[in-house]
């Protein structure tokens, strides 16, 4: 008869055996359910009596980085990327001399020049990727930039060129490349207009 | 095209800086952001429950390495299970509360770290001088239905409950501890939440009945 466990378990007094015998029983017993909903309102209430405290203002930062080991990557990895990207651009662009090599190492992103408009495309190892774009001039009315990986012979949409910095959509794999093409602002499954640009990771 | 700084700063507010438009979200909608990995919204939350967690694990604790050990475990375990919490089973508060009391429990008891009594040891430390905002006001006036209710309870069924949510003991320990039999904790356990249920019904304190 594990019924009678439900107050112990909203008051989290249970050891572990006991727990899970409960939580197995949950699973199959909605009655328990409804009644454990309802002790564990009054079980909480019991937070609400204590003093308050003042936590340290740490605390907010550890709440938030513990985080940092189970974001998505795709979440994550890419604001950080393209923050990189943002740094070394405005760098570059501040400077505005020297020309980056093609296939360098950056902070473990690789850098390829494009050719066609000038831009760079970073690629971290895991295929994240974003493209810096300079002087690109506004897309003619209806259209857009987008821009496609290109790999085994076939194009994907991975985005749009609406910034000076785009992160696209899907990674690069090693030796693929990246283009952009000028098309309806609606968007195109394949590259139909005037190409812009393209990168090669080779 | 925006420029440099444009970027620049919106990706800085995608890293999680306060956000002020989530402050206006419900705490639903806030676990619902959660669920899809956006931190600004686990910090929003952390905003609003972070106080009452940090208390409540300081009192269980009584460390505060150990409290902010506990906050920091349950806001995790929010941040990993938010896909799994279902409103019809009660407030986004009620589920982060038990999360953070789950880890604060698990702690003292590997610290073999308990309070004597719990009861007498209500530390009357407000912080002084703190500004009297809407939200303390707010927090003091729930303080004061609760600690009212607590107090019409028959004072066994509140030993019980407050030697098992705040000391950390199972129900096993506070029968040993007590004197009485397993059967008779459980039933004074089970007896003090439904009649606090009650009186908190009856002082209008929010009661979220599914």
């Amino acid at each position: 008869m594990a019924h009678d466990l439900a107050a112990a378990f909203a008051l989290d007094a249970l050891d572990d055996d006991e727990a899970d015998e409960f939580e197995q029983h949950l699973a199959i017993c909605p009655d328990c359910e409804d009644e454990l909903a309802r002790l564990r309102v009054a079980a909480v209430a019991l937070a609400f009596a204590g003093e308050l405290a003042v936590p340290p203002p740490r605390l907010r930062e550890r709440v938030l980085d513990v985080g940092a080991p189970v974001i998505p990557l795709r979440r994550r990895r890419r604001p950080q990327l393209v923050a990189a990207v943002a740094v070394v651009a405005a760098a570059v662009i501040a400077i505005a001399v020297r020309p980056w090599d093609d296939g360098g190492s950056l902070g473990g992103m690789k850098r390829f020049t494009a050719q066609g408009a000038r831009a760079t495309l970073l690629v971290d190892r895991s295929g994240e990727a974003v493209l810096a774009v300079r002087r690109l001039p506004p897309p003619p009315a209806g259209k857009a930039y987008e821009i496609w990986v290109i790999a085994g012979g076939k194009a994907t949409p991975a985005g749009w060129v609406r910034s000076s910095f785009a992160p696209l959509a899907r990674p690069v794999p090693p030796g693929a490349s990246v283009a952009v093409s000028i098309e309806p602002a609606a968007g195109s499954p394949q590259p139909t207009g005037a190409l812009v640009l393209r990168a090669e990771t080779t | 095209m925006s420029n440099v700084t444009d970027f620049v700063r919106g990706d800085t507010r995608a890293q999680g800086s306060p956000r002020n438009d989530l402050g206006h979200l419900s705490d639903e909608a806030l676990l619902a952001l959660v669920s899809r990995g956006d931190d600004a919204a686990l910090g929003q939350l952390y905003d609003r429950y972070g106080r009452i967690a940090y208390g409540l694990a300081l009192r269980i604790v009584r460390d505060r390495a150990l409290a902010e050990d506990a906050v920091q475990e349950g806001f995790l375990a929010v941040w990993r299970s938010a896909g799994t919490f279902r409103a019809e089973h009660g407030k986004p508060s009620t589920w982060i509360l038990t999360l953070v009391h789950r880890r604060a429990v698990d702690l003292v008891r590997r610290e073999e770290r308990r309070r004597a009594d719990p009861i007498d040891e209500v530390a009357q430390h407000d912080p002084a001088g703190s500004e009297a905002t809407d939200e303390e006001a707010w927090l003091r006036a729930q303080r004061q239905v609760v600690q009212e209710a607590l107090r019409k309870l028959p004072p066994d069924q509140r030993e019980a409950i407050e030697l098992a949510y705040y000391g950390g003991f199972t129900q096993s320990e506070l029968a040993e501890r007590l004197g009485q039999p397993l059967g008779t904790i459980k039933s004074r356990m089970f007896a003090g939440l439904r009649r606090l249920r009650e009186l908190l019904a009856e002082a209008g304190l929010e009661v979220d009945a599914p």
